[in-house]
C-alpha cells in the first residue's frame, strides 16, 4: 500500500550495507527430508564469547568461523520427541544443558531457542505458524518461553531444522543467515543497517530476496533500540505482506528474550526458504488433516461474524465485552470499566484505523485473519514523526494496557504506542502494566516532577507514554528506571526518590528539592460510573475528587483528546543539578545500612539517569505501599485483564510458570461469570487441565486462537463446553495426520505435563519455584483502597455479608477492606494447596518424586533438583522403589 | 417461609412467576453472543428463551462460552 510509504530503502542503500559485510563464518549442511514433522537435527550457533559449552549436547557436525563463532547440528533424539516433543519442550531442553545455576540473563552461555513445533508449517489449518522462543528472562532470571507467529518457524523448520540455539556474545553487530534452499548459514558483521524493526525488516527482505516477489521467501527476526536500555525487549518475526508491499511484524513480546539478542549483538537472524507447499510435513494421514482444516475453514466463513469478528479485528473485539463485564483493567488494575471505553472500542479501531476485508493471517492457510494493521497512520512523536506507517495491530492486549490500564482512552496514542513498542522492539504488555504502575506512583505522591525531570506522570497523556519508549531509546531519562520493569522500579524508586528528613535538609546546602511545580493530581475516574450513591461521597470529595466535573470533561470531549488533556509530555523541563558538596557517596552494598531521608550519593551503571542526583531512602512503609498495587509477580507485568473477582484467575495468573501471563490460563467466565467452577477442587482441576491444554499448542506450533475464538454450532450440546471438544478433536486428528499416532485426551495432558513440571524444576534449580515466588500482589486479589472498594460497594457489601457472614453496616470503608482482603487471602492460600496438590507438587511448590515418575519424567538431573528438598520439607518417599534415587 | 427461589449457576436466584430465560438475561445483563442455556440439564434453543419459563427449584445454568485471552 502506498500510504506506509516513509522509509523506503534504496538500491545504493543496500549496496553499501553490503559492501561493509565482513563474513565470519560460513556452513554448508545436507538437506533432509522432514519426516513426520520432524527434521531430527537443530541448528546451533555461537557468536564467540567465553562460557562452559560440556554439558550441552554434542554437535555432529560443524565448522567454526572467526571472532571464536561456531555454527553446528545436534541430533534431535527420540528421547527428545518422547519427553519434550518440540517447541517449547525443545527450547528448555536445550536451554536447561546450556545454562548453568549461576546464569544470567546477559551471560553468554544465556541461549535463546526457537523452535517451531512438529505440527507446525501446515497450511490446511488455521494457527500452524507458530515458533515458541526460550531463554532466562532479564525481568525474572528464570526461564521464560513465548509464542510468535510470522514466518520465521515454519521456513526453519522446511530449511531443515527442528530448533534454532543462538548463544555466545559477539563483540561486533552481526547478521546471521539461513538459506534453505542453498542449505547455508552464514554469519556476517553487520555495521551499517538499521536497528529499529520496521526499517531494519525492510532493509533485510531487500537485501536477501533475489527479487520484489521473492521477499515473501523472507523472515527476519530483529529487535529495536529500546529494548537495549530496558529489559523489556520483545523479538519481531516478520513476514512479507504482499498486498500491503511491505514488512509485517509480530511479537515474541514477553519476558525480555529481544533484551537477549540485543546483549549478544544480534542485529538479525534472517531466513531464506523458497518452495512452500502444503505437505512439506511430509504428513502420515494427509486426509485427516484437510477434513479438519474444512470443517474450521466452514466455520469461520458461517460463524466469525455473528461471533467475535476475527476477521474484522482480530483480538480486539473483545474490548468493549471486557468492559461490559467489568474485567478491563483501568488505571492500574484498580476498575474493570471506564466510560470513555467507547472511544476505545473495537467499532472505533475498525471503523477509522484498521484496513478491513485482507487476508491478514501470520501464517499461510489461517482463515482467522486476525493479524490485522493500520495502515498510513501517521506518527506525532519521537524520530519517525510526520511517518506514515503501518501499525501491526491493535491487539486486544495492547488496546487494554496502552489505552485504559494507563488511563489513556485516545485511540491515536494507543496506535502510536503500539507501533513504537514494535519498532523499538520493547513488549507491549509489559510496557503497558509497568507505566500504570509508575503513573499510579506519582498519583499516590511517592515520587514528584524533579524525579522525573518535569515528565508529566499523570493518567492518559499519549505523549509521555511514547516519550518514555523514546528515553529507553536513548538511554537518558525517567523511561530507563520504568523500562527496567516493575520489580526494578520498586527497588529504583526505594533507594533514590524518598523524601528527605528535615533533620537532613541543611547537607541540600540551599538546593530546593521541589521547584517545580506540581499539577493538579486528576483522578482517574467518575466511581458514580458504577456506583450512583457516590455521587456526592464524603470521602471522595475530601480526596478533592469532582465527579461532576470528570463525567463533563468526557462527555465534552471529542474522540482524540490528548489523554489527560496535555499537549506535551513534559510540565516543565528542569536543568540537571550540580553535585551538592557534603553529600557523601557510597557503595552499592552500604545502601541497605543508610538511614531513611538521608541523602546520598551513589552509582547505578545500569540505570544512570540519577547517578548525577541525590538519592533518598524511601520509609518502609512506603516500600510496603508500592508492594501492594506493583502488578507483577516473579518478575514480570500481569498482562492486561482484570483477575480480582475471579479466584481461578489469581490463580491462573501467580501459579504460572514463568509468571503473570494469561497463555496457561484465561478461567475469568468459567469462574466469575459462570460459575462452573465453585469449589477448590473445581478450580484446581481446571487449573490444571487448561494450563495443560495450552502448554501443548506450545509443544506443537499452534495457535491458540482457532481452537476457543470460534465456536462450532453444535458446541453447545457438548457436556463440557468450555473445552470446546469438536476443536480438541481437530487437533488430535491433525497431529494423527502429521505423526501418524493417535492421540488422546490422556496422552496429551501427559505430554504436556512432563514440559510443565520440568520447567518448575528448572526454575526451582534457578532459585525460583517455591511456594513464595508465587504470591501475588494484593491488588489482583481485590479493593486495596477505598476507592476500589467504594466502586463496587454494592458488591463487596453483599460478599461481606452473604459469604463472609458479617453484616457491613455501621462498619468504615477501610475496615471493610480489611475484611474483604484478609478473607480473599485466605481463599488464595486454600486455592495453592488445592492446585499444588492436583498437579502433584508439596505444599511448598515442589514436584514429588511420585509424580515424576508417573509421567516418565524421572531424570536423575530431575531429581537431583527436588530431592533436597522433598527430603528438608519431609516429602522424600520411602520404600525400597525408591532407594535408586539417593 | 423462605422465599422460592431457582438456582442459575449453582447460586440461589430469586424465583418470581412467569419468569423466563430472556428475562434472567436482561436482569443480569448478559448479551453476549455465545452463551448456552440449560435447564435441569436440558438444552433451551435460543429461539426459545423469550418462552420459556422456569420454575421454582428449577437448576438453570447461563454459560457464557467465551475464549478469552
Amino acid at each position: 500500500m502506498s500510504d506506509n510509504c516513509s522509509h523506503k530503502i534504496s538500491k545504493d542503500d543496500i549496496t553499501r550495507m553490503k559492501a561493509a559485510h565482513k563474513r565470519l563464518a560460513t556452513y554448508s549442511f545436507e538437506p533432509t527430508t522432514i519426516e513426520r514433522g520432524y527434521n531430527n537435527r537443530s541448528l546451533y550457533i555461537s557468536i564467540g564469547g567465553s562460557f562452559d559449552a560440556s554439558n550441552q549436547d554434542k554437535l555432529t557436525a560443524s565448522v567454526s568461523g572467526e571472532n571464536c563463532t561456531v555454527i553446528g547440528e545436534k541430533a534431535v533424539t527420540p528421547h527428545m520427541k518422547d519427553k519434550f516433543v518440540g517447541g517449547k519442550g525443545f527450547g528448555l531442553y536445550h536451554l536447561w544443558k546450556a545454562i548453568s545455576e549461576g546464569t544470567r540473563w546477559n551471560s553468554p552461555e544465556n541461549d535463546i531457542v526457537i523452535s517451531p513445533g512438529p505440527l507446525a508449517g501446515i497450511t490446511q489449518y488455521p494457527g500452524a505458524g507458530k515458533s515458541l522462543v526460550c531463554a532466562i528472562s532479564p525481568l525474572t532470571g528464570i526461564p521464560v518461553d513465548s509464542n510468535v507467529g510470522g514466518f520465521f518457524g515454519p521456513f526453519l523448520k522446511f530449511a531443515g531444522f527442528d530448533a534454532l540455539e543462538l548463544q555466545g556474545k559477539s563483540d561486533e553487530e552481526i547478521i546471521i543467515f539461513i538459506d534453505g534452499n542453498e542449505h547455508t548459514v552464514t554469519i556476517d558483521t553487520a555495521p551499517l543497517e538499521a536497528v529499529d524493526s520496521h526499517i531494519l525488516a525492510e532493509q533485510l527482505s531487500e537485501m536477501y530476496a533475489s527479487t520484489h516477489e521473492d521477499k515473501e521467501n523472507i523472515s527476519v527476526i530483529s529487535c529495536g533500540r529500546a529494548s537495549e536500555n530496558s529489559y523489556i525487549g520483545c523479538l519481531n518475526f516478520s513476514f512479507w505482506d504482499k498486498r500491503r508491499d511491505c514488512v509485517r511484524l509480530k511479537q515474541a513480546g514477553r519476558g525480555g528474550i529481544g533484551t537477549v539478542f540485543r546483549h549478544k549483538k544480534i542485529k538479525a537472524v534472517v531466513i531464506r526458504y523458497r518452495g512452500l507447499h502444503g505437505d512439506l510435513n511430509n504428513p502420515s494421514k494427509k486426509g485427516l488433516i484437510n477434513a479438519a482444516g474444512v470443517r474450521l475453514h466452514k466455520e469461520m466463513a458461517h460463524l466469525d461474524t455473528s461471533q467475535n469478528n476475527m476477521r474484522k479485528i482480530g483480538t480486539a473485539n473483545i474490548i468493549e465485552v471486557m468492559d461490559r463485564y467489568d474485567l478491563l483493567p483501568t488505571h492500574n488494575f484498580q476498575f474493570g470499566a471506564h466510560p470513555e471505553t467507547p472511544k476505545i472500542s473495537s467499532k472505533v479501531f475498525i471503523e477509522k484505523y484498521v484496513t478491513q476485508n485482507l487476508p491478514d493471517g501470520c501464517w499461510y492457510g489461517c482463515s482467522m485473519s486476525c493479524a490485522k494493521a493500520a495502515d498510513g497512520f501517521e506518527l506525532r512523536t519521537g524520530p519517525y514523526k510526520g511517518h506514515k506507517v503501518c501499525v501491526d495491530g491493535p491487539e486486544y492486549e495492547n488496546a487494554a494496557g496502552l489505552g485504559s490500564n494507563v488511563g489513556c482512552f485516545d485511540p491515536h496514542w494507543i496506535l502510536e504506542a503500539n507501533f513504537y513498542c514494535d519498532t523499538y522492539g520493547v513488549d507491549t504488555i509489559s510496557m503497558a502494566t509497568m507505566t500504570a504502575f509508575a503513573e499510579e506512583c506519582y498519583q499516590r505522591g511517592l515520587y514528584n516532577l524533579n524525579d522525573t525531570e518535569g515528565l508529566d506522570m499523570r493518567w492518559g497523556n499519549g505523549y509521555t507514554l511514547n516519550e518514555l519508549m523514546h528515553q529507553m531509546v536513548t538511554g537518558d531519562g525517567f523511561g530507563v528506571i520504568v523500562g527496567k520493569g516493575i520489580r526494578q522500579q520498586k527497588r529504583i524508586f526505594a533507594e533514590r526518590f524518598g523524601k528527605v528528613s528535615p533533620e537532613y535538609e541543611h547537607m541540600l546546602g540551599g538546593y530546593v528539592w521541589n521547584d517545580i511545580k506540581e499539577p493538579v493530581i486528576d483522578m482517574p475516574i467518575p466511581t458514580s460510573h458504577f456506583n450512583k450513591n457516590l455521587e456526592n461521597c464524603e470521602f471522595l470529595q475530601s480526596t478533592g475528587y469532582d465527579d461532576n466535573k470528570i463525567l463533563g470533561e468526557i462527555k465534552g470531549t471529542i474522540l482524540e483528546n490528548a489523554g489527560a488533556n496535555n499537549d506535551s509530555a513534559y510540565i516543565a523541563k528542569p536543568t540537571k543539578p550540580e553535585k551538592i558538596e557534603g553529600i557523601p557517596t557510597i557503595t552499592r552494598e552500604e545502601i541497605a545500612d543508610w538511614p531513611v531521608g538521608k541523602p546520598y550519593y551513589s552509582d547505578d551503571p545500569d540505570c544512570s539517569y540519577t547517578n548525577s542526583r541525590p538519592w533518598v531512602k524511601m520509609t518502609p512503609e512506603q516500600v510496603a505501599e508500592m508492594e501492594e498495587f506493583g502488578m507483577e509477580n516473579k518478575g514480570l507485568e500481569y498482562s492486561e485483564y482484570l483477575m480480582k473477582e475471579s479466584l481461578a484467575q489469581q490463580g491462573g495468573y501467580a501459579l504460572c510458570n514463568k509468571g503473570p501471563q494469561h497463555d496457561e490460563a484465561w478461567l475469568i467466565f468459567m469462574d466469575m461469570v459462570n460459575n462452573q467452577i465453585p469449589t477448590f477442587e473445581d478450580k484446581a482441576e481446571a487449573l490444571h487441565y487448561f494450563p495443560m491444554f495450552r502448554t501443548w499448542f506450545g509443544l506443537l506450533g499452534l495457535c491458540k486462537l482457532p481452537w476457543n475464538d470460534v465456536t462450532p454450532v453444535n458446541n453447545k450440546y457438548e457436556k463440557e463446553p468450555a473445552k470446546i471438544p469438536e476443536h480438541v478433536q481437530n487437533y488430535f486428528d491433525i497431529y494423527e495426520g502429521v505423526l501418524g499416532k493417535r492421540h488422546t485426551e490422556v496422552s496429551m495432558v501427559r505430554q504436556s505435563e512432563r514440559v510443565y513440571t520440568f520447567q518448575r524444576i528448572f526454575i526451582l534449580r534457578m532459585g525460583s519455584g517455591q511456594r513464595k515466588h508465587d504470591t501475588p500482589p494484593s491488588r489482583s486479589l481485590g479493593p486495596i483502597t477505598e476507592g476500589e472498594y467504594l466502586s463496587r460497594e454494592e458488591r463487596y457489601d453483599a460478599q461481606m455479608k452473604d459469604i463472609i457472614g458479617i453484616d457491613p453496616c455501621g462498619k468504615s470503608t477501610a475496615e471493610k477492606v480489611k475484611i474483604i482482603m484478609d478473607y480473599r487471602w485466605s481463599q488464595f492460600k486454600q486455592l495453592v494447596d488445592a492446585v499444588y496438590k492436583r498437579r502433584g507438587w508439596t505444599p511448598n511448590g515442589i514436584p514429588k518424586l511420585e509424580k515424576l515418575i508417573e509421567i516418565e519424567m524421572d531424570l536423575p538431573e530431575l531429581v537431583a533438583v527436588i530431592r533436597p528438598y522433598l527430603k528438608e520439607e519431609g516429602y522424600w518417599p520411602q520404600g525400597e522403589e525408591y532407594k535408586k534415587y539417593e | 417461609m423462605n422465599e422460592p427461589v431457582i438456582t442459575l449457576n449453582n447460586r440461589p436466584y430469586p424465583f418470581k412467576e412467569g419468569l423466563t430465560i430472556s428475562a434472567i438475561m436482561t436482569e443480569r445483563k448478559y448479551d453476549f453472543p455465545a452463551i448456552i442455556v440449560r435447564i435441569n440439564n436440558k438444552h433451551i434453543e435460543e429461539e426459545d428463551w423469550q418462552t420459556t419459563t422456569v420454575a421454582a427449584d428449577d437448576n438453570v445454568e447461563i454459560i457464557h462460552v467465551f475464549g478469552g485471552g
